[in-house]
């Protein structure tokens, strides 16, 4: 398989200086292409996001320098692998808003 | 119903045929930004609002997320937006009554309250994994299965695009076409929808990439099919170019790896794989000149004699000649005409009548005779009689005339007031053999090498190279640029050229200057030119003139060509792209070679096609695992989970654990299990359908394009042997799927309906899918091809006779508040919430006995009801904390007050209509609304989006979603219309290479999952009790053969 659950993957948190929501937009949608990134959101307007890639396909320096236009400024980083990454996404772990009666 | 008499039907030929008999093209309106700004600044915004409706779309070329307009003109509904790349209107809805009415019912509430991605959704469709912005739950989850096929590809080359082949060892520029007049295509065969021949030459081979070396393969299959349609011209960076359809696909050099790119899917930027060094030509090169001179003209071959003919035997051409003979074996020559019907074989001397000069039977290419060549290629010309060199430096002449003396040729100099000067050759018989032997064409924008040039020794190409830039060629000098530069009007010539470099590795660029910015020009002008270290060893090879090199100078040191080499191949970048209308044959290739390329065009590395093109690529196929997981987490969405599950493909049924995984889905607490499929397997194993069947599979979504086998070429001879074993099987049911395309089938869509009614033991449905045209598609072809919902509506209230109208289908949502009620009674939950515009539904009874088709609106007053629903909407909520009387009292005024929407006067008779829905809303359960489906046919129409008509207002409302292996759960039209995001990249994280696929399945054969539908076995099906009983013994319900 191209990819095991084992893999480790960098997640960075971002702030961005320079950035409104065409270029987020545009920007998202040029790292998202990558194999290497599993999710990236850039939020035009809390000017705030994050990425979440693996480092041995595309090193941190290079997504950095993918967002350098947009001032990004990294406020936290860790790791996590894929499995955690996919559980993490599961409904059940995601569930908010109203009880339905 | 139309029949192929003889032949295998050609769903590509009858295509071409459908589509060229247009019966009509939709018109998009012009918009101005001006007017668009003007719209959009007073355009409603929230969802339902009136026209003009302002919303978001994806540009198709630069994926950008821009605003976009929904307005109306004309009575029909148009989506326009600005992208960098112009103004692009599509056609949305084609009734704008249709468009409000649905409108009316469309759903407001949001039903999902979990996601599977942070991202909020602010940059919809770029956030997808369901966000939390997502309205609707999941009514149908999709899961990819694998995306193996048992059907493959067909992508060609037009017929007059050229490949670099060796033909019985001989390399040689071909056409298509012409290599195609030396195939013997004794093999038909149909491929997903395309039909043709193919033959398997002994004796072809290509250039391919092996290794990064270019190496010749055997060519295996040598196939065509014919094509009626785009076929898009790619130009690169360096000039080169290449004429393919659309489906072609390409070597795209990425992250240090090849991928394959199909020609519509390719952009600006990407990086192409082109040849840069091959090796060719021999020792000697000789023409056989009476070989080549079968192709003159019968009145020059009665002029030209064979000398040295003296240990022929004559004789056998006595009767026809007479005496003449005697003549000739007197004289030792006979006529070329003559000597061709002796058959003889041998060396001798060709001459021609009143002329002394001879020429040997077998003609060596000197470097003498190459140099000429290549002088009159330059600047020369045919009269009808000799051959013309125009001369324009005394160095060139000198050079011409050396050469002519060293051949032995008569030739003269010729100056004419006030014109440059001109070398004549007056030999008749040179003229032939430049013309035949050599096949140099007449006319400068027509101009070629000879047809042999690759085969030439290598210091007679230098020679032929030599005469062609000291006749045409000019050295370019700046102050830190030089260049040797040959221009000429004939692109076909520079195509020889770059091919002729290649084989001295010597690396070229071409440039076009359009006709339109040269005065008078009648032709574009192309130049090649050679910069860098490659000039230097140009000039070290080639004899230049001395203007040349004065000009030349001192070349100094010059710098390696700036491109990335890989092998003999080099990265080359695309700069544009274009279509243009095709129709003709168009021809492929199926290489040995495993890296199964090959070179075409201008030197373009390119996939071989066909059969087996997707040997050698990665394989998705999620595990049992992974799938279970995708389960659960659709069915676990908050507060309403995925009841119903698509296991599609690829084609689903190559799965060997299929029934594994069907039972799986119901495992995982999922009422509905459907299949989408082609059916081809399962026409050919019964046995697969009754354990599918068992397993839980409720429907087969199965494709039907169409009544004939050119409009439904995918299945049209499979289908009756698949409802055999279905019937033998006691099911699955089946719903028939066919994708609507205007001036294709949409003359189709009665005749379908009324072929699912005379199959109601096992078709539960007819879902119409309006066509979606991803990827480029010019604005022309979407004009003659798109179909909206609203049209393919209008189509069957024509193509029914007005059984099924306009005012019978009801939008998606209304089930939503159906689904309410249904909810509150039951306890089953079966909203679907997408947008009003995404599709529509109804359902038809049929009355057998008297053979008539009652659409359940003529019986049933749906809206009515609905609206009585609503009324009751807050009384039916609190339907769970009620007490036990008070729920009764309501129920039964509901069931009261339903029997007040239903008029029996109207109703199907035979079929206690009013009881199997009383069943449904009673137990409300997937039982009950079987048995509703047993006795009507669900038509539906879903209307999936492409890049032209995206809006972002019903991908946040979709109801069907495809899970993926990473967690996330994605609308359907982003997860095709994106793919780059999604489905294609989410796949290629998680698929097993080639070489782990077979080192888990080492008794998987690639070839066994492909389909090929023969010749006999149409025969055997046209001709059968089965055909006809599922084709043609069947009920006119419509009176459509009136």
């Amino acid at each position: 398989m191209s990819v095991g659950p084992d893999k480790r993957l960098t997640r960075l948190e971002l702030k961005f200086g320079d950035v409104n929501w065409e270029r987020a937009t545009i920007k998202q949608y040029e790292l998202e292409k990558e194999l290497a990134v599993w999710r990236v959101f850039i939020n035009g307007y809390t000017k705030s996001g994050f990425v979440v890639f693996d480092g041995d396909l595309l090193p941190k320096e290079e997504v950095l320098k993918r967002l350098s236009e947009l001032k990004p400024e990294v406020t936290a980083e860790k790791e996590v692998t894929v499995a955690e990454l996919v559980e993490s996404s599961m409904s059940w772990n995601n569930i908010f808003g109203k009880v339905r009666g | 119903m139309a029949e192929n008499v003889g032949e295998i039907p050609s769903g590509e030929k009858e295509f071409a045929q459908s589509t060229r008999r247009i019966r009509d093209i939709v018109e998009f309106p012009e918009i101005s930004e001006d007017e668009f700004h003007a719209l959009l600044r007073k355009a409603s915004r929230a969802y339902g609002g009136p026209l003009p409706h302002r919303t978001l779309s994806i540009c198709p070329e630069t994926r950008r997320i821009v605003q976009a307009l929904v307005w109306e003109k004309d009575g029909k509904v148009w989506v326009t937006k600005k992208c960098p790349e112009g103004m692009i209107t599509d056609l949305y809805y084609e009734d704008v009554d249709l468009y409000y009415r649905f409108s009316k019912w469309r759903w407001e509430e949001k039903e999902l309250y979990s996601a599977n991605v942070e991202n909020t959704g602010v940059n919809c469709p770029l956030d997808c994994g369901m966000c939390s912005r997502h309205r609707s739950h999941t009514s149908l989850l999709n899961i990819v299965l694998t995306n193996r096929c048992n059907l493959a590809c067909w992508y060609c080359l037009p017929k007059d695009e050229e490949v670099l082949f060796r033909i019985h060892g001989k390399p040689q520029i071909v056409k298509m076409e012409d290599v195609a007049k030396l195939v013997d295509f004794k093999y038909s065969v149909e491929i997903d929808g395309f039909s043709g021949e193919y033959g398997r030459p002994e004796w072809l081979e290509v250039l391919t990439f092996k290794d990064g070396k270019a190496e010749w393969t055997k060519v295996a299959k040598f196939l065509r099919r014919r094509h009626r349609g785009k076929v898009y011209r790619i130009t690169t960076h360096t000039g080169r170019t290449i004429r393919t359809t659309p489906e072609h696909k390409f070597f795209v050099y990425s992250n240090g790896e090849l991928i394959k790119k199909r020609a519509d899917e390719l952009k600006t930027g990407d990086e192409l794989v082109l040849l840069w060094n091959f090796e060719g030509g021999g020792d000697k090169f000789e023409i056989d000149l009476l070989e080549a001179f079968r192709e003159i003209p019968e009145e020059e071959k009665e002029k030209i004699y064979v000398r040295g003919i003296g240990g022929l035997d004559l004789s056998p051409l006595r009767k026809e000649y007479g005496d003449k003979v005697y003549g000739w074996k007197s004289n030792g020559s006979m006529p070329l005409a003559a000597f061709y019907k002796l058959g003889a074989t041998g060396e001798f001397r060709l001459g021609r009548d009143g002329t002394p000069f001879e020429l040997p039977s077998r003609l060596e290419i000197t470097q003498a005779l190459a140099k000429l060549i290549g002088y009159f290629i330059a600047d020369g010309h045919y009269t009808d009689k000799d051959l013309r060199i125009t001369v324009g430096h005394d160095d060139v002449e000198e050079e011409v005339v050396s050469a002519i003396r060293e051949l032995g040729l008569p030739y003269s100099l010729l100056q004419a007031e006030g014109k440059a000067k001109q070398i004549v050759i007056g030999s008749r018989l040179m003229r032939l053999v430049f013309k035949y032997a050599l096949g140099i064409p007449e006319k400068a924008e027509n101009k070629r090498l000879p047809r042999d040039f690759l085969r030439f020794p290598f210091e007679v190409k230098v020679a032929l190279l030599s005469g062609l830039f000291n006749g045409d060629g000019y050295v370019v000098r700046g102050e830190r640029h030089l260049s040797m530069g040959y221009a000429s009007v004939s692109r076909a010539l520079i195509r020889d050229m770059l091919y002729l470099l290649a084989s001295l590795g010597v690396f070229a660029r071409v440039y076009t200057v359009p006709k339109e910015k040269m005065n008078g020009a009648n032709y574009d002008l192309h130049k090649l030119y050679i910069a860098g270290q490659d000039m230097v060893r140009l000039v070290e090879l080639l004899e230049l003139r001395e203007g040349h090199r004065e000009r030349l100078g001192d070349v100094g040191e010059r710098k390696q060509v700036r491109v990335e080499r890989v092998g003999d191949f080099f990265v080359d970048v695309v700069e544009s792209i274009g279509t243009e209308d095709y129709d003709g044959y168009v021809y492929d290739l199926e290489v040995e070679s495993g890296e199964h390329a090959f070179v075409a065009g201008d030197g373009v590395l390119i996939s071989n096609c066909f059969f087996y093109a997707k040997e050698g690529q990665p394989i998705y196929e999620p595990t049992l695992e992974q799938i279970r997981q995708m389960l659960r987490n659709a069915k676990k969405q908050y507060p309403i989970g995925a009841n119903a599950v698509q296991l599609t493909g690829g084609e689903p049924t190559l799965r060997e654990d299929l029934v594994e995984i069907i039972k799986m889905a119901h495992e995982e607490g999922y009422d509905h299990v459907q299949l989408n499929t082609d059916g081809i397997k399962l026409a050919f194993d019964p046995e697969l359908v009754k354990r599918i069947r068992e397993a839980g599979t409720n429907t087969l979504y199965m494709s039907y394009d169409g009544m004939t086998p050119q409009t439904n070429w995918k299945n049209h001879w499979e289908v009756p042997l698949i409802f055999e074993n279905v019937r033998k099987a006691g099911g699955p049911g089946i719903v028939l799927v066919p994708t609507t395309i205007r001036n294709v089938n949409d003359h189709e869509l009665g005749a379908i309906i009324n072929f699912g009614l005379n199959h109601l033991d096992i078709v539960r449905g007819v879902n119409f899918q309006p066509i979606s045209q991803v990827g480029r598609v010019p604005r022309r072809e979407r004009q003659r091809f798109r179909i909206t919902i609203a049209g393919a509506i209008k189509r069957i209230e024509q193509q029914t006779n007005d059984v099924i109208t306009r005012e019978d289908w009801y939008p998606i949502p209304i089930a939503g508040h159906i689904a309410r009620f249904f909810e509150a009674f039951t306890g089953s939950k079966y909203y679907m919430t997408s947008h009003f515009a995404c599709g529509a539904a109804t359902y038809v009874f049929l009355d057998r006995e008297h053979k008539r088709v009652v659409p359940i609106s003529r019986f049933v007053d749906v809206e009515g009801f609905v609206n009585f629903l609503e009324s009751k909407a807050e009384e039916i909520e609190r339907w769970k904390t009620m007490g036990r009387l008070r729920k009764l009292k309501l129920g039964a005024e509901i069931f009261l007050k339903f029997k007040s929407f239903y008029d029996d006067k109207y109703a199907p008779k035979g079929l206690k209509v009013l009881d199997l829905i009383k069943n449904a809303f009673m137990h409300g359960n997937y039982d009950a609304l079987g048995k509703f489906h047993e006795n009507s046919l669900f038509l539906g129409m879903m209307h999936f989006m492409d890049e032209y008509n995206y809006d972002v207002e019903r991908v946040e409302r979709c109801v069907i979603h495809y899970a993926m292996p990473d967690g996330r759960i994605v609308p359907f039209c982003t997860f095709n219309v994106i793919p780059e995001l999604y489905r294609d990249k989410v796949q290629a994280q998680y698929s097993y290479t080639w070489e782990e696929w077979k080192a888990l399945h080492p008794d998987w054969d690639y070839k066994k999952d492909k389909y090929f539908r023969t010749k006999e076995f149409v025969e055997k099906m046209r001709n059968s009790e089965l055909y006809r009983k599922t084709y043609i013994d069947i009920e006119d319900y419509f009176g459509l053969a009136k």
